[in-house]
């Protein structure tokens, strides 16, 4: 693990401005085209809760989802197609499941670094003042988020062979996960038999466990667990994805 | 001597095409060997197949005993892979990246420097360890890819092409360390240079459509064809009907007919003069004799078919 950080910080080294002014130039873009125009329209949720409040966390998980588009992409997708490094990398004597874990972590790490600068930009033009708990809480949602996303990024980048194909579906992706797992907008919005659709979707229970923890103080294990499970299997799926795009 | 590689009955296909067909051959323990061949023969295929970079379709690979495809973490450690093109990550310097795959292999930092030093400075990269590895020149760049796949020590080396990219003097250090490396380690590499596969003077393996159909030292090999020559002799006019009268000449082999030039073999320097003496009359512009080398024996008149 120790030798995958070294080499993620021997990457940021060599970009270490450009890669800051897109963590901090990031959440002020939202900010401006999501937060301003929304939170002028929706003062509270349909629970009656602080909009701005409601909304903090999923902004941070926006943020988050960005932040591992790239990393998850150079790891598998340019590293693999590209400079086959990963071809090389899959003939030490790692496993593909230690592997896709090793990398998978070591990105989940870099985000959250990032999405901590932004998580702290987010407070200060939002205005906002949440407890250090919730806060942790939105940590932990954010690394659960981020193994979900990461994994449906893994698979992307594994069953794509042209970079053309794997943005227009990471596009998608993106999408998708922004508007189905109650980021932006209550499921109350969207008629019922969506949200009853959108409401199991593991990205969708991560976001509703790190609110009800905020704002009910209700930790609700199932919305915990599932997630968990989902992804930690996802990544077996994708080290036998791997080991049959690399034909080994 | 101990077997460092033993493949049974190795294939691999692609679609409908064959292109390793059931190889079944040894390689020992410190020796050092060359595959060569026309393109398309299954030369790389078979350096992936024996990294375990790709798996066969049918047949096993030992490597010292261990079965590559069902015991890998075990025997992965045994091998070291160069392809033929750079696949080092880009935005890493040479040394990051050497670096990076030694602490994979668990090896010790301090071990990971003395190895670094010692085989940068034999191959004369020390000064462009530093650089990234996508803008340093592809000379530099494979001389990083052999001593990253050096810095776990493996006991076999596995190289596309050893001094591919590289100038001559690149080239010259590359050999020298290899040859050094030759008997603590098993080389196995393929090379289109038929020069270095001659002076490297070890075991050579001739592969066409994906069968090893010459195997054994240079001088082995050319036993096939000791003692043939080939000779050549540019006339005025070379009509069908002299090149006719010359081909049907019974010590003459495989008479090819270019221009007004004449192409044959023969086993003595005799079957010149004999030709000589039927051509006697006609007007000669030049003529050449050689003795064969691996590159006449990798004509497929030869390789393919053999002249007797």
């Amino acid at each position: 693990m120790q030798t995958f950080l070294l080499r993620r910080w021997w990457l940021f080294r060599r970009r270490i401005f450009s890669t800051m002014t897109f963590v901090v130039a990031l959440p002020i873009i939202i900010h401006l085209a999501l937060t301003l125009g929304i939170g002028n329209i929706i003062l509270e949720t349909i629970t009656k809760f602080s909009y701005q409040k409601w909304l903090y966390p999923g902004l941070v998980l926006i943020v988050n989802t960005i932040v591992i588009i790239p990393i998850i992409y150079r790891e598998f997708f340019d590293l693999r197609v590209n400079s086959r490094t990963l071809i090389t990398l899959s003939l030490t004597p790692l496993s593909k499941l230690q592997l896709i874990g090793l990398l998978l972590l070591t990105a989940l790490a870099e985000a959250t670094i990032f999405s901590m600068v932004a998580m702290t930009i987010f407070l200060y033009l939002m205005d906002l003042s949440l407890s250090i708990l919730d806060l942790l809480y939105i940590l932990v949602a954010m690394n659960l988020f981020g193994l979900i996303v990461s994994n449906g990024l893994i698979t992307i980048s594994l069953l794509t062979d042209r970079i053309n194909t794997f943005f227009i579906v990471t596009f998608i992706f993106f999408f998708f996960i922004i508007f189905s797992s109650e980021l932006l907008f209550e499921f109350q919005f969207y008629p019922f038999r969506i949200s009853a659709v959108f409401e199991n979707l593991p990205t969708s229970m991560v976001s509703n466990w790190c609110r009800s923890l905020m704002f009910n103080g209700n930790f609700y294990w199932t919305l915990f667990i599932t997630p968990l499970g989902i992804g930690l299997v996802w990544i077996i799926f994708n080290s036998v994805l791997l080991k049959r795009k690399l034909r080994q | 001597m101990e077997a460092s590689i033993t493949l049974k009955k190795v294939g691999k296909l692609a679609g409908d095409k064959t292109i390793l067909a059931g190889l079944s051959f040894g390689i020992e323990r410190g020796s050092m060997v060359a595959i060569i061949g026309e393109n398309d023969a299954g030369k790389s295929t078979l350096l992936k197949v024996l990294a375990g970079s790709e798996i066969p379709d049918y047949g096993n690979v030992f490597i010292h005993g261990i079965d590559l495809t069902k015991r890998r973490k075990n025997s992965q450690s045994y091998i070291g892979f160069v392809p033929f093109n750079s696949d080092l990550d880009p935005f890493l310097s040479l040394e990051e990246n050497i670096r990076f795959i030694g602490s994979v292999y668990g090896v010790k930092d301090s071990n990971i420097t003395k190895r670094i030093k010692k085989f940068a400075t034999d191959l004369n990269f020390m000064d462009s360890l530093h650089k990234r590895a996508s803008i340093t020149s592809p000379g530099n760049a494979k001389k990083a890819m052999i001593v990253r796949e050096l810095i776990h020590d493996p006991s076999i080396l596995i190289i596309d092409e050893p001094t591919a990219f590289m100038d001559v003097g690149s080239g010259r250090a590359t050999w020298d360390l290899l040859r050094r490396l030759a008997g603590e380690k098993t080389i196995i590499y393929v090379s289109q240079s038929l020069q270095e596969v001659e002076r490297a003077n070890d075991r050579i393996l001739v592969m066409q459509q994906g069968k090893i159909i010459l195997d054994g030292t240079l001088d082995r090999l050319l036993e096939s064809t000791l003692q043939y020559h080939q000779f050549e002799i540019e006339f005025v006019n070379l009509t069908e009907k002299l090149f006719n009268k010359l081909a049907a000449v019974t010590t003459v082999v495989n008479p090819t007919k270019i221009g007004n030039t004449i192409h044959f073999y023969g086993r003595e320097r005799a079957v010149f003069f004999q030709v000589l003496h039927e051509a006697a009359g006609e007007l000669m512009k030049d003529l050449s004799v050689k003795k064969l080398s691996l590159r006449d024996l990798l004509d497929s008149e030869f390789a393919g078919k053999g002249l007797d």
